[in-house]
């Protein structure tokens, strides 16, 4: 972190190497378009090289980041209300591979209903859950990413969960991944 | 079984080639801070940091040197104020003077100008030896 308010190109290399992924599905999930998520990250990190002054405790870069990628995610939704892509048209639309369909489909076979229950909750939920998820972001974090009081997250988080459970109870899912979370 | 974060970043991972792409472009925008100079350190450490200091010092000497150019021109009208009492006096004296009022400084009062006690203490020994 030193280096990198330093401006050292290597540490802000590693910095973001280290959470590109995530902060790419979290933005993913929010917007559901891949070519917007993409530049929803480059806006992040092109914000977060200018403004990491404004970043006084060097153990919070992570949620700092993911606060900065919120602000570009409802940036972008209220420049371009009318162009968002519905998920499973921009998923299918992305998903170019030269695998097998039928291995596809068995690899995803536990997790295609995990995947559709997490698109089928509402945003703010969706939002809390995919963070905690994604980070292992703590409830005290996730408020300051979305700007929500604790107590909010909290309950958005209890209700994503128990929505989860009985979408997936209902779809009657196989190998129901929530299992193996905290 | 997977974990649902394994799950949200395989579902994406596709999408790691043009991550790659776009960090590394940002990344190489990036120009490391140079390190400032002597002139800029000193600048900082001397004046930026502690310029609440120097800016109530300003303000005192402000004041100071406010007061002092009140106090002078106050100096100035005193000055004045004496030489006009004096230049009173010296005619109040000739007047005098002229109707004989004022002899011809015998009958003033000799001021006698108490040396320093050093000059004395001999003249004491002297006295206690005889």
């Amino acid at each position: 972190m030193k280096a990198a308010r330093k401006g050292d190109p290597d540490a802000w290399d590693t910095l973001f190497r280290r959470h590109q992924a995530p902060l790419y599905v979290f933005v993913m999930e929010m917007v559901r378009n891949r070519a917007t998520a993409l530049d929803v990250v480059q806006e992040t990190f092109i914000a977060a090289t200018r403004h990491l002054r404004g970043l006084r405790d060097d153990g919070k870069f992570a949620s700092w980041l993911f606060s900065i990628a919120r602000q570009k995610t409802i940036q972008h939704w209220r420049k371009n209300r009318h162009e968002t892509v519905p998920l499973e048209e921009s998923t299918e639309a992305d998903r170019v591979t030269d695998e097998d369909p039928s291995q596809h489909a068995v690899r995803e076979e536990d997790e295609a209903g995990f995947i559709a229950a997490i698109g089928r909750l509402s945003e703010p939920q969706r939002e809390v859950l995919v963070l905690h998820y994604l980070d292992e972001f703590v409830v005290e974090e996730i408020a300051v990413i979305t700007d929500t009081p604790v107590g909010t997250v909290k309950s958005r988080l209890h209700h994503a969960r128990r929505s989860l459970k009985q979408i997936l109870r209902y779809e009657n899912a196989p190998g129901n991944p929530l299992g193996t979370t905290r | 079984m997977k974990t649902p974060r394994e799950i949200l970043l395989a579902r994406h991972a596709d999408a790691s080639a043009e991550l790659d792409a776009l960090r590394r472009s940002v990344v190489a925008e990036l120009k490391p801070a140079e390190s400032p100079g002597w002139l800029a350190v000193a600048w900082r450490e001397l004046f930026w940091q502690p310029r609440l200091v120097w800016t109530g010092l300003a303000t005192v000497w402000v004041f100071l040197l406010g007061g002092n150019i009140a106090m002078r021109g106050a100096a100035v009208r005193d000055e004045v104020v004496f030489d006009q009492l004096a230049e009173g006096l010296r005619q109040k004296r000739a007047i005098y003077a002229e109707f004989g009022l004022v002899g011809n400084g015998l009958d003033a009062p000799q001021i006698q100008i108490p040396g320093p006690r050093s000059r004395l203490r001999p003249m004491r020994m002297d006295q206690a030896a005889v």
